[in-house]
């Protein structure tokens, strides 16, 4: 018996196969939409007073970059900014701890305690808010590869100060690596993803 | 225009006028069947879920220890940046809470709730505690209990979800906040990979 499809089941059909792929495309293209640029070692650095250290992902080798970026762009000061983990506990003054070890002057590392919110516009206004009050110009923004939804140029712009944002290389490339076979790095990329949706239908995120 | 077009658009705006008025029910039954809350009786230990940097759960797993209805708490928790453990961290605050330390015990990186689910399930089997208290925010505590009690069949469990006024996420109008969407719509995805026996 052949089996005879109507135009229209044709066209249906078609539409969703279409939809299908495009959808799948879309999730194995999410990284590459929500990842940012990295300064290499090939890259011209350029100069700033503050290099600001706000990484949150666990799995992050950062901190050996920060300190590189420091000694490389004789940046005057390092602030290594985030929310709380745990009751009291903010992971900046951790990673203080070892930027030290890794040879950073104390005096020229500071921390900056941000609390918890649901998107990151309101700690992106206050970290812009503290580089301006210590009256620094410019800074290096060292976050997590995903910067998609990031509001740092928006309130940087708005204090008049001058803003590279990058990320560690190690961290973009270990999180691009097989994303799609790994538990933590499909949770990161997908609420990564969400979150740049929400944050545009919800003005505290603006 | 025909009847039958008039007849469609007319069917059309029914719907609509029923979703408008229906989807605010639905979505807070939505969020309510989140919730499961067992009647409160004495157990073994108490176990808070890992995932509150507040530290609410444990603040309330402390309670329940004070009011003398567990004799041991676990805490869970995993690395987070060079030389931070939040197992460790909610430790301390518990101590800080006046918990003897002998009393806390520190789930090593649980990654997510069915691998939390399992390190309880083993230390309850070697040291023979029968029955525990399951503190997490309500949002969470139906899906906890279902993969507990998927790990572990022959221990008595009973969901004590943190109070309304302690938890950050409100079941009623959760679409308004942005906080609250982002909790709810993760837990209904995560339900989704709980039932589909999937990722750890």
């Amino acid at each position: 018996m052949k089996f005879q499809m109507s135009k229209r089941l044709r066209i249906l059909f078609a539409l969703s196969v279409t939809m299908l792929g495009l959808g799948v495309l879309g999730f194995f293209s999410l990284p590459w939409f929500l990842t940012s640029p990295v300064l290499t070692e090939t890259t011209p650095m350029p100069t700033a007073d503050v290099i600001v250290h706000w990484v949150t992902m666990s799995q992050s080798r950062a901190d050996a970059r920060v300190a590189a970026l420091y000694q490389q762009t004789k940046a005057k000061k390092i602030v290594c900014a985030s929310m709380p983990v745990s009751w009291d506990v903010y992971a900046a003054d951790f990673t203080r701890q070892h930027l030290l070890t890794l040879g950073v002057p104390a005096e020229n590392v500071l921390t900056l305690h941000l609390p918890l919110e649901a998107c990151s516009a309101p700690n992106d206004r206050r970290v812009a808010q503290y580089i301006k009050a210590q009256g620094w110009q410019s800074a290096v923004v060292v976050i997590d590869p995903i910067t998609t939804g990031s509001r740092l140029k928006k309130y940087f712009q708005q204090e008049g100060l001058n803003l590279v944002v990058t990320c560690a290389p190690e961290d973009r490339d270990e999180l691009m690596n097989k994303w799609w076979k790994t538990h933590w790095k499909i949770q990161w990329i997908t609420k990564s993803a969400f979150g740049v949706l929400l944050d545009s239908a919800y003005a505290e995120c603006w | 225009m025909s009847k039958r077009w008039f007849r469609r658009l007319l069917f059309c705006a029914a719907i609509l006028i029923a979703l408008y008025f229906l989807l605010p029910f639905l979505l807070n039954s939505l969020a309510r069947s989140l919730i499961r809350r067992d009647a409160l009786a004495p157990a073994n230990v108490v176990i808070a879920l890992s995932g509150d940097a507040r530290c609410e759960r444990e603040k309330y797993a402390a309670d329940l220890y004070r009011r003398g209805l567990a004799r041991k708490i676990f805490v869970g928790g995993m690395p987070v940046a060079w030389g931070v453990h939040t197992g460790d961290a909610a430790k301390r605050f518990l101590v800080q809470q006046g918990i003897p330390a002998a009393d806390i015990i520190v789930l090593k990186d649980p990654w997510n709730t069915r691998l939390e689910a399992d390190l309880l399930v083993q230390q309850m089997r070697q040291n023979g505690w029968r029955s525990v208290l399951i503190v997490t925010d309500p949002f969470h505590s139906r899906r906890a209990m279902h993969t507990i009690e998927t790990a572990a069949r022959d221990i008595q469990l009973s969901s004590q979800p943190l109070p309304p006024e302690q938890s950050r996420w409100q079941p009623e109008a959760w679409w308004t906040r942005r906080r609250d969407v982002w909790l709810t719509v993760r837990e209904c995805l995560s339900w989704i990979n709980t039932l589909a026996g999937g990722w750890r």
